[in-house]
């Protein structure tokens, strides 16, 4: 192709596949790209493709590497983190990473001290449904959408809890889980979706059952 | 394995105490907000997503978990569009480096950890084998390859693909010259020209059947996940 040439969709088309395995080079693999984002069609053709060949990648045959591969890796990443070339780890991916993996299991916590409360939207008493204060929660929009959830002596039943919010229209999301058995200091944060910085109203529930509430505002 | 204690909480205090070989780094790594600790519990235990998090925090154990968890999936990745243990091997390494520095970049709604992982692998594979694409393919890699034949009962295939799920089906149900020309083109990183000489097919057709072998593969799982 010739590269000043216009990339339309048909040019587009015929360049799709190799652009979903990862085979082009610049400059065209980037005007590929320039033209999905203004294209709809191409966008989601693209996407559709790149996903799947991404996927197919999980075929691939598992292969024991040399034995001594984990400990060479451990130590270059080692060298890294004492070296100039690690990046520190900010706030922002942090908590980035939290919103990642909060859907599938919130075994990592981020945790806020008393000191750091500037960024709190809203503070709500968590009210256990025999009708005692038995910590808070609070909603924060800084650095960026997370919700902490403080309970100084949680029940000593094992057992998954689930934590959900009321949105504004009524209707009630999940926004993760942790298993009580993990967290016996009772504090547990998540990173939200912006939009639930709104939220109404928060539950925490066991076995379907709810056992706890906290309202906002 | 770091521990968590518990004493002396009041509400508010929202303070989970790490290892102390863990706080010391983290309270480095997190900088202005410093105030902001971890706790990891039964590391091994993490879903992906949850220890990627967690080596996103330069949490050693987890690293070390990782790197166990995923190395055979980037090592034969790697190895299978190489054909090279040696360069296989630099890959796999660079990849685990790759991942760990941009860990909190990662979207979990775009892709699962090992396939994320995996493109990273696949990226620089492409990249090695444009700078020295010495290594003739093996045909017996190709059977490695291929999923259980066409013509399998369908809920057979759904077994026996799970880690591809609805894709895994849809690609055993691939006419097989389809299949070979979308396998070699990603699992052994061929381009549709190495593809029509490693299949002695003209080059048009080798990216006829990648095409439809892609293009199938693609309305067939936006079919099911909308």
């Amino acid at each position: 192709m010739n590269e000043s040439q216009q990339i339309d969709c048909e040019a587009f088309d015929a360049h799709a596949e190799e652009l979903a395995l990862g085979q082009l080079d610049e400059p065209l693999r980037g005007r590929l790209l320039a033209h999905a984002a203004g294209c709809p069609h191409c966008h989601s053709l693209i996407d559709g493709l790149g996903t799947v060949a991404d996927r197919l990648l999980l075929a691939a045959p598992q292969i024991e590497p040399p034995a001594d591969f984990e400990s060479r890796a451990l130590a270059r990443l080692g060298a890294q983190t004492h070296g100039a070339g690690r990046r520190l780890a900010g706030f922002r991916g942090l908590v980035g990473a939290a919103v990642a993996g909060a859907a599938v299991a919130a075994a990592v916590f981020l945790v806020l001290a008393p000191d750091d409360r500037q960024g709190a939207v809203t503070t709500a008493p968590i009210v256990a449904t025999a009708g005692a204060d038995v910590g808070s929660v609070q909603l924060i929009a800084d650095p960026v959408p997370h919700l902490v959830i403080s309970i100084p002596a949680p029940r000593p039943e094992p057992g998954i809890r689930t934590c959900e919010l009321r949105r504004a229209d009524g209707a009630w999301e999940e926004v993760g889980w942790w298993d009580a058995a993990d967290i016996a200091t009772g504090v547990w944060a998540v990173g939200i979706d912006a939009a639930l910085l709104d939220a109404t109203a928060m539950r925490i529930t066991s076995g379907g059952d709810v056992i706890a509430t906290a309202t906002f505002g | 394995m770091p521990e968590s204690t518990t004493e002396n909480l009041c509400c508010g205090d929202v303070i989970l105490v790490t290892s102390s070989t863990t706080s010391g780094r983290m309270s480095q790594s997190v900088g202005a907000v410093r105030s902001y600790i971890v706790v990891m519990r039964h590391v091994d235990r993490l879903s992906d997503e949850a220890l990627l998090s967690a080596v996103a925090l330069d949490e050693r154990d987890a690293a070390a978990v990782f790197i166990r968890r995923f190395q055979r999936r980037v090592y034969g990745l790697a190895l299978t569009m190489t054909g090279d243990a040696a360069l296989a091997d630099d890959l796999a390494q660079v990849t685990f480096e790759r991942a760990w520095r941009h860990a909190g970049t990662y979207d979990a709604r775009r892709a699962s950890v090992a396939t994320w992982l995996l493109t990273i692998t696949r990226n620089l594979a492409i990249d090695a084998l444009r700078v020295r694409r010495a290594t003739p393919f093996d045909p017996d890699l190709l059977s490695q390859l291929l999923p259980p034949s066409a013509g399998v009962d369908p809920q057979q295939a759904a077994v026996e693909a799970d880690q591809l799920g609805r894709l895994g089906v849809e690609l055993a149900v691939l006419p097989m010259d389809q299949r070979r020309a979308v396998l070699l083109a990603t699992l052994a990183g061929r381009t549709a020209r190495e593809i029509a000489d490693i299949e002695d097919i003209p080059l048009g057709t080798a990216k006829t059947r990648i095409r439809t072998g892609l293009r199938r593969l693609r309305a067939a799982t936006a079919e099911v996940s909308p």
